[in-house]
């Protein structure tokens, strides 16, 4: 049996993390979660993940800025955003960033996690017929 | 170039005519054949001199002796001069005139027998023959006394000791006296004229020129009155000093005064300002050696006067040196200086010269044309500067003429008014649109206006205005004045104002401010829902961050409950709460940016009935809520936004009757007419003020914490995304009514992204 697939969930705030993680466990991956920007890093540098799911607006080093250090480092991590709006940036400038960036698909929260799901099954069978 | 030629024109008429009537006296000058010897002491007399081994200085036969500058005040010239035979027959008496008139005292040694006859003559005295004294040495003897004889004649004087012995025939004397002397009066005639309208026009123009002219002009006179012995002779007999006093210190006045009149004519300060400076310097040694000079006359020094002609010299060269400078930069205004000049400055070069090198010996023609050649200069002087004054201000007229006409164009064009008030108050000029359309115009007082002020500092502006008049400060007032025609039903309007000059009153502008005002709040709004917008995405990235798990963790739970569990219908209701929670903030960024959002489209009609519905539920029992609907559905807008049109209005409503009391929802209109959505309530109402300001993000009449003062804005910014505009009609104690009104014709819902960004 091949090892079940690890999601990395990036948000700041707890309540968040605990709903994704309970999705996304409930789908059959792994979930690991973390707090911030300098900990997703830390976490992609010990482990294998098949996506990552990252807030856009956090303290310290924010979503967009981490998607970039991603893609610096790792151009093959599917990466999908979450945003719930900010004072910096309206939806629709953080989504077209994250996009430019490289983040597959932004959700605007609270979105229903089901259409997240569905979008990491896809991501991750695409992974896998290759 | 007018002047120059007007100048040059004057100038070869006038310079022959003058020589011509100089020379044409008829006379012999018989300086030339006069043998000469200097008593530098003046002990000696006639013996000595007679004695043989006298040392006189032989005759030139072509030029008259000179000693220049007297070498002390007891010194005497002798000459010693044989007499021509007189061929005239005319049986008149011969004259023996020194044309000199600063010798004090002429003795003439005639022969007579063994010793010798002594005539005298001094200051004051009445030539021999004539009814007058004359200014200058004149002796009359019998013709046989004297033809082919050797006469001495001693010369006291403190001045140039000169030969300028002239022999004439008694009637021929007298008659060119006359003629010289009518000359001189007409000459000082013209010149004093001269001097006293150049005196006034330069103290009415305020122009330095014509003082300094005037000026020049006037010590001119001075010294040659005092010089050619006008004074002791004919004006204050026998007041030698006064006399002397004039001419010498005039000399040195005419030098100050030239110097100081130079370098303004040529304008030196404007292209030179150093050389101006040291000219302006030199100007002032000389009138202090002006000074000097009257104080050596009081004390019978005749040191200065040897220091004359060096310093004469030095001040026409310094303002030749002046002209070849101004000739580099303004080359007709050079020439004419030097047309108008030149005569005066070669005399007077002439004249110096002679003191300073006395062997040239003594011309008479150009010692006395010297002052011709003066009058002449000063007379083209004068001509030049009047009409040089009456061009600049024929300028200064016209430039001030084409000033007005400008200042009154502009003050009809602009949108800033001028006026101007006397010391009461009251309007002596008025011009522009705004003083025409808030009736200010002479007859009324600028308090009138004021107190039209409908704005709350209106007593103020007024009690300003008489402070500012009362002391003479300056005025600063902003006044609303009602005005049907303007979109605010007023005109705002702004008066700035000085004292004016020297006298009681004020004059400014009064600038129509109302369009001003209006961007300002226009600007001040913007600024203020750019500051929501900021805060309105910090607010909705928080509530959504919470709304998420909200709204995911419920619904995964109720998954693990059977359709029919009572458990599993209280998390859908917490589930559907925590989206509609969700929409309220999307639709609090609607206010700044609607997002477009296609799936929760609906005509506002059923809209606002189904809002009404869940609305009923969270009021308290005591308010009652109306809704009347007409039969068209109207417009298809957002579900979201409708909700929270309504939730907002019946919220602000439920407040104002403090939570009992009747709120009245009014939907009607059709596609053609448009559409009209009012909500209306029997609460407080609100006062003027509050009416204008209901609309400005963050304004509240709530306690703290009771409300964020979005409610309105809100609702302006999605009726704005309609296209719709919106009403507020309300009278404190009576109540509100807030009505929505969308436009026909048009779909709104069409437009809506364009419209909002209108």
């Amino acid at each position: 049996m091949p090892p079940r697939p690890e999601i990395l969930i990036v948000d700041d705030v707890e309540a968040v993390r605990v709903s994704l993680a309970a999705a996304v466990t409930a789908a059959g991956y792994g979930a690991t979660c973390v707090a911030s920007g300098q900990e997703a890093l830390d976490a992609l540098g010990a482990k294998q993940f098949a996506v990552a799911v990252t807030d856009i607006w956090m303290a310290g080093i924010d979503g967009l800025k981490l998607i970039k250090m991603i893609r610096e480092s790792n151009r093959s991590l599917p990466i999908l955003a979450m945003t719930g709006g900010g004072p910096r940036l309206t939806i629709e400038t953080a989504g077209s960033l994250a996009e430019v960036w490289g983040a597959e698909r932004v959700f605007v929260k609270p979105f229903d996690e089901d259409q997240l799901i569905q979008t990491i099954d896809a991501i991750v069978a695409r992974g896998a017929s290759h | 170039m007018r002047i120059a030629a007007l100048v040059a024109v004057l100038w070869l008429v006038l310079m022959p005519s003058v020589a011509a009537a100089s020379a044409a006296e008829g006379a012999r000058f018989i300086g030339p054949i006069a043998d000469h010897l200097l008593d530098r002491t003046g002990q000696l007399g006639i013996a000595d001199v007679t004695a043989p081994g006298a040392a006189f200085t032989a005759a030139s036969g072509t030029r008259a002796p000179n000693h220049g500058p007297s070498p002390s005040s007891s010194a005497a010239l002798w000459l010693r001069v044989a007499v021509p035979v007189v061929a005239d027959g005319s049986g008149d008496d011969r004259v023996f005139a020194l044309r000199e008139p600063r010798v004090r005292a002429m003795t003439l040694f005639v022969p007579a027998g063994a010793g010798w006859r002594i005539l005298e003559w001094r200051t004051g005295q009445t030539a021999t023959g004539a009814a007058w004294p004359t200014r200058y040495p004149a002796l009359s003897l019998p013709t046989g006394e004297v033809a082919g004889r050797t006469v001495y004649l001693r010369i006291q004087t403190p001045s140039s000791m000169r030969g300028s012995l002239w022999l004439h025939s008694d009637t021929n004397f007298l008659s060119a006296y006359a003629a010289e002397n009518l000359l001189f009066g007409i000459a000082f005639g013209v010149l004093a004229g001269l001097a006293i309208y150049l005196a006034a026009a330069g103290i009415v123009a305020r122009d330095a020129l014509s003082g300094a002219l005037a000026t020049l002009i006037l010590a001119y006179l001075g010294y040659v009155i005092g010089d050619q012995g006008f004074v002791e002779t004919f004006i204050w007999p026998g007041a030698v000093m006064v006399g002397r006093f004039l001419s010498f210190g005039g000399t040195f006045l005419i030098f100050a005064a030239m110097l100081v009149y130079a370098p303004l004519f040529l304008r030196v300060k404007q292209h030179y300002p150093r050389v101006a400076v040291v000219v302006r310097w030199a100007a002032a040694a000389a009138l202090m050696l002006t000074l000097a000079a009257i104080v050596s006359v009081a004390i019978d020094s005749t040191l200065l006067r040897r220091f004359v002609a060096p310093i004469g010299i030095t001040a026409i060269a310094g303002c030749l040196t002046l002209v070849a400078l101004t000739y580099r930069v303004d080359s007709p205004r050079a020439l004419v200086f030097l047309l108008c000049w030149g005569p005066m400055l070669t005399g007077g070069l002439l004249r110096m010269l002679h003191d300073v090198t006395p062997v040239m010996g003594a011309n008479p023609l150009a010692v006395n044309l010297t002052y011709l050649a003066a009058c002449l200069s000063l007379l083209l002087s004068g001509v030049a500067s009047a009409i040089d004054l009456q061009r600049r201000e024929r300028a200064a007229r016209k430039a001030a003429e084409e000033a007005a006409v400008r200042l009154r164009a502009f003050a009809e064009s602009a949108s800033d008014s001028f006026w101007e008030c006397d010391g009461r108050g009251h309007v002596t000029f008025a011009s522009g649109p705004t003083c025409l359309a808030i009736g200010l115009e002479p007859g009324v007082t600028v308090g009138e206006i004021l107190a039209r002020d409908i704005s709350a500092g209106g007593l103020d502006a007024n009690a300003r205005f008489s402070a500012a008049l009362a002391v003479g400060s300056g005025f600063d007032a902003s006044i609303a004045l009602r005005d049907a025609s303007s979109r605010l039903d007023q005109r705002l309007v702004r008066f700035r104002a000085r004292p004016v000059e020297a006298e009681p009153g004020l004059r400014g502008i009064v600038s129509d401010v109302t369009r001003q005002v209006a961007a300002e709040e226009r600007q001040a709004q913007q600024r203020k829902m750019a500051a929501i917008g900021q805060l309105a995405g910090g607010v909705a990235h928080e509530i959504n961050n919470l709304l998420h798990p909200i709204v995911n963790l419920s619904r995964r739970v109720a998954g693990q409950f059977a359709p029919a569990d009572e458990r599993r219908k209280f998390l859908d209701i917490v589930t559907d709460s925590g989206r509609r929670a969700s929409a309220i903030v999307s639709g609090l960024l609607t206010s700044v940016r609607p997002p477009p959002d296609p799936q929760r489209r609906a005509p506002l009609g059923p809209s606002l009935a189904d809002a009404i519905q869940h609305l009923r539920t969270m009021l308290p029992d005591k308010v009652t809520l109306t809704f009347e609907s007409g039969a068209e559905p109207g417009p298809v807008v957002d579900a979201n936004e409708a909700f929270q049109v309504l939730a907002n209005l019946v919220a602000n409503a439920m407040y104002a009757t403090r939570g009992g009391g009747r709120i009245a929802v009014l939907f009607r209109g059709s596609r053609a007419s448009g559409f009209a959505l009012s909500v209306e309530d029997d609460g407080e109402g609100m006062d003027e003020d509050t009416r204008q300001r209901a609309l400005e993000p963050f304004f509240t009449t709530k306690q703290p914490g009771q409300g964020t003062g979005l409610g309105l804005p809100i609702v302006y910014g999605i009726a704005r995304s309609w296209n719709a505009a919106i009403d507020i009609q309300s009278q404190p104690g009576v109540g509100t009514r807030v009505t929505i009104a969308i436009p026909g014709a048009t779909p709104p819902a069409k437009d809506r992204a364009h419209a909002s960004q209108a």
